[in-house]
């Protein structure tokens, strides 16, 4: 009974001390939020005079504001609000680099609720904590929101040192299985290039999703760039649902038709001209078909050079008419739904006039299509025309 | 007695004339020196220099130099960029940027003399979109630092601009990106913001959205924005002068096929002139009463009268020669000299547009020469220093820096400063 009530009571003491501590940790924690309060105001009302002031205050605390500063994090999104935090967190801790408590902090990157930013800066901060921490906490990242892009990265930077060292069969079975698994287009081009080579690779077009198989027709005059206000009778036809691609137009004297175009294996855009004559002042339009089994919800990602205007299924879903734009993956996105059967697209691009005599168009994007097809996690769809 | 009055009142008319062109002169030069930053002599507050054209102030530079003679000091930079450095009192000012989407940006200041890191600020930028043509190894720390002596303004491809005071401490931000729309030149965003009167001018030229904004260098807020919706990716950076005749502060901007004079007050179109290519990298600067715009590839150097001109009187010459990509040309005794992206020196009278000479000097740029102690300093892509005497062009030195350079190097303190892909130089001579 005397030992028993010996334990119990040194059991209540240390309970007792925990939960004071934990009080006293709290009510420090809280002290530091409201030392913030005057920076957190001066965020909110976004006056830089306000803002330098309470920074130079409150790069001056303790580490103990560390975890409260790095909550305010969540709260903004802007790297520009976010940048008067992560200044001052810097400050803090190049100063009091040795008096950082990693184990409070690693919770705060482990925790995927709070918010990609505010996680990399805690990462930064174990990093300088701990060198070398990065390397360890990505092995753990790929199925990490955030990081798994990171993750990626350094997996494919481990696997060209492998293939560096002269394990070419190694690093090759690494690349492909990354392949599969990439879902950013970045890395899946990067990937792809290093070996394309190998047989039985899914196809780039297939693993991005791209629309590869066109028919083509142009160049329809501008007229002095007023192409994309302008409506063409291709584009009366396609909303009339009456578009025959066998159909021929007259244009100043002479006949064009639609003429079929495959994107090359190596390649994610269409050129216009290389099939069609180039001309500047002009508008090419591209149509396509692809087949779904099911309704779906997918995401297009559209881009041309130098306008494009994008429909599906007679919807003008991407109206981007505005010249100078270069052609690269994913500028234009949006959300459709794609019904069961076959849905048409129909894509309209337009060149500008060139620049008279400071030079021809110099650097100009030339007339160029991209269209890929993701599901709703970004990983490109498999769709037959 | 009729033609003799004729004739004096010719000779009367062609000395005012020439009065007024001397007035004009003084009145150009005066009004860069008002609107210049009030920095030290020796200072070096752009990446062109505090007179944004090339030219130092510096004795005894040494026209060679190697591992044991030459280098006053060397330092690793903590990441990757291709800003230009500039240099505000003791201080030598650049950009780096880390991370896997070069989101990590940093303003970096080392002691001129030591080479030792005085501070380092860092915060983290926007995330680019996919830019096809954007090439990795150069980061998004490529436009470079400006300062007025008293703050340094840092802008980075990402979108983000911030003000920093001596001590890296920071005074505002800007995103962009955010503000506005993701950046999207194609290649990354290089153009440098300008600091004039007050205010910092930001070009951003860009491939669908481009426009030019005035921000206040107090307090970093938006004073105007100007929409350039028919203008496409560039690289130049602004150049701002008073006009001699209006007194009107004006900012210069070059690309899409002409060069655009705006208000900089109210950033209203006061002239355009046509001739420029379609991509410009290259920063004008002024010779007398001439603006001097190069542009290309496949582009001219065009000279345009500054003041009150009408647009029959504005083009004094243009020329096709020498026209390259990325280097900014330099001005010398009258002539302006250009190598070019290829490493051919082309030298062109200010006066009259008309070749005076062409000099092979080998290599690949995208650094711009600068001027020093009557020689002219060229850096190329694989990292050889030429270095040709400012009147005759005999070269009188080659050097090798070991690695990469693509920025354009900075003249104080009788040395220069030459930032490689790695490294951060100082080049002068021992004492």
């Amino acid at each position: 009974m005397l030992i028993f009530r010996f334990v119990l009571s040194h059991i209540l003491i240390s309970a007792s001390l925990f939960a004071q501590s934990f009080d006293e940790e709290r009510e420090q924690q809280m002290r530091f939020r409201e030392l913030l309060t005057p920076f957190q105001q001066a965020l909110k009302e976004r006056d830089p005079i306000q803002l330098r002031m309470q920074w130079l205050v409150v790069s001056q605390l303790d580490e103990h504001v560390l975890i409260p500063l790095l909550d305010l994090c969540e709260e903004y999104s802007s790297p520009a609000e976010m940048a008067w935090i992560t200044t001052a967190i810097d400050k803090i801790t190049s100063r009091s680099l040795n008096d950082l408590e990693f184990e409070k902090l690693e919770p705060l990157l482990m925790d995927t609720k709070r918010s990609g930013r505010g996680r990399r800066v805690v990462l930064s901060i174990l990093e300088q904590i701990k060198p070398g921490y990065r390397d360890g906490f990505l092995l753990s990242a790929e199925l990490d929101p955030e990081f798994h892009r990171d993750y990626m990265s350094s997996q494919i930077d481990k696997a060209v040192q492998i293939r560096d060292q002269g394990n070419v069969g190694e690093a090759t079975r690494k690349l492909t299985q990354l392949y599969d698994r990439a879902v950013d287009a970045e890395q899946i081009i990067s990937i792809y290039n290093m070996i394309k080579e190998q047989p039985d690779l899914v196809s780039l077009h297939e693993r991005l999703g791209l629309i590869s198989e066109w028919k083509v027709i142009g160049p329809f005059p501008s007229e002095k760039a007023r192409g994309p206000e302008q409506t063409y009778p291709v584009e009366i036809q396609y909303l009339n649902k009456q578009l025959d691609l066998s159909q021929s137009y007259d244009v100043d004297g002479k006949s064009i038709g639609w003429i079929a175009f495959k994107i090359a294996k190596d390649v994610t855009s269409l050129k216009f001209g290389q099939v069609l004559a180039g001309r500047n002042d002009s508008v090419y339009f591209a149509s396509t078909s692809v087949h779904s089994d099911v309704i779906k919800r997918v995401e297009l990602l559209a881009s041309g050079g130098e306008t494009i205007q994008l429909w599906h299924n007679g919807v003008l879903v991407i109206d981007a008419p505005f010249y100078n734009q270069r052609p690269r993956l994913d500028r234009h996105r949006c959300l459709v739904e794609l019904k069961e059967g076959d849905n048409t697209f129909l894509a309209k691009v337009c060149i500008g006039e060139g620049g008279g005599e400071g030079g021809g168009r110099g650097g100009a994007p030339a007339g160029e299509l991209i269209l890929r097809i993701v599901d709703e996690n970004g990983k490109g769809l498999i769709l037959k025309p | 007695m009729m033609l003799n009055q004729t004739k004096l009142n010719c000779k009367t008319m062609a000395i005012a004339r020439g009065n007024l062109r001397l007035l004009m002169l003084f009145s150009s030069l005066s009004c860069i020196l008002f609107l210049m930053p009030t920095g030290n002599a020796a200072d070096w507050l752009s990446w062109r220099g505090s007179n944004y054209d090339g030219i130092g102030e510096a004795l005894n530079l040494p026209a060679s130099w190697n591992e044991s003679e030459g280098i006053l000091w060397q330092r690793p930079l903590p990441s990757t960029g291709y800003s230009s450095p500039i240099v505000i009192g003791d201080q030598v000012v650049l950009t780096t940027s880390d991370g896997l989407d070069y989101t990590e940006l940093y303003v970096v200041s080392l002691n001129a003399f030591s080479g030792e890191l005085n501070w380092k600020t860092k915060f983290f930028g926007s995330k680019l979109p996919f830019l096809s043509q954007f090439a990795k190894e150069l980061g998004t720390a490529v436009p470079s630092c400006v300062s007025d002596g008293q703050n340094i303004v840092a802008m980075f491809s990402t979108g983000e601009v911030c003000c920093l005071d001596l001590s890296g401490n920071p005074l505002w931000f800007r995103s962009l990106g955010v503000d506005y729309a993701p950046f999207t030149n194609d290649y990354g965003a290089a153009s440098s913001p300008v600091i004039a009167a007050g205010k910092v001018f930001v070009s951003v030229d860009q491939d669908g959205g481009s426009y030019v904004l005035a921000l206040s260098l107090e307090d970093g807020k938006t004073i105007w924005k100007r929409d350039r919706p028919e203008i496409g990716d560039n690289w130049a950076t602004p150049f701002v002068y008073r006009c001699p005749s209006t007194q009107k502060l004006c900012l210069i901007n070059s690309g899409s096929y002409m060069i655009e004079c705006l208000d900089a007050q109210s950033g209203e179109t006061l002239w355009t002139q046509s001739g420029a290519a379609r991509l410009c990298a290259p920063t004008p600067f002024i010779y007398q009463d001439l603006l001097i715009s190069t542009s290309g590839p496949g582009g001219q150097t065009l000279a345009v009268r500054l003041g009150d001109q009408s647009p029959e009187n504005r083009l004094v010459w243009k020329s096709p020669k020498g026209t390259g990509f990325l280097p900014s040309g330099i001005q010398v005794d009258g002539n302006y000299l250009h190598s070019g992206d290829r490493g051919i020196l082309t030298v062109l009278s200010l006066k009259t547009g008309s070749e005076v000479a062409q000099k092979r000097i080998g290599g690949s740029y995208r650094a711009s020469p600068v001027m020093a102690d009557g020689k002219i300093y060229f850096l190329s892509l694989e990292g050889t220093a030429t270095v040709l005497e400012s009147k005759t062009l005999e070269i009188l030195g080659v050097s090798s820096m070991g690695e990469k350079v693509g920025a354009s190097p900075a003249v104080a303190h009788d040395s220069l400063f030459i930032r490689g892909e790695k490294h951060l130089f100082r080049i002068g001579v021992k004492r």
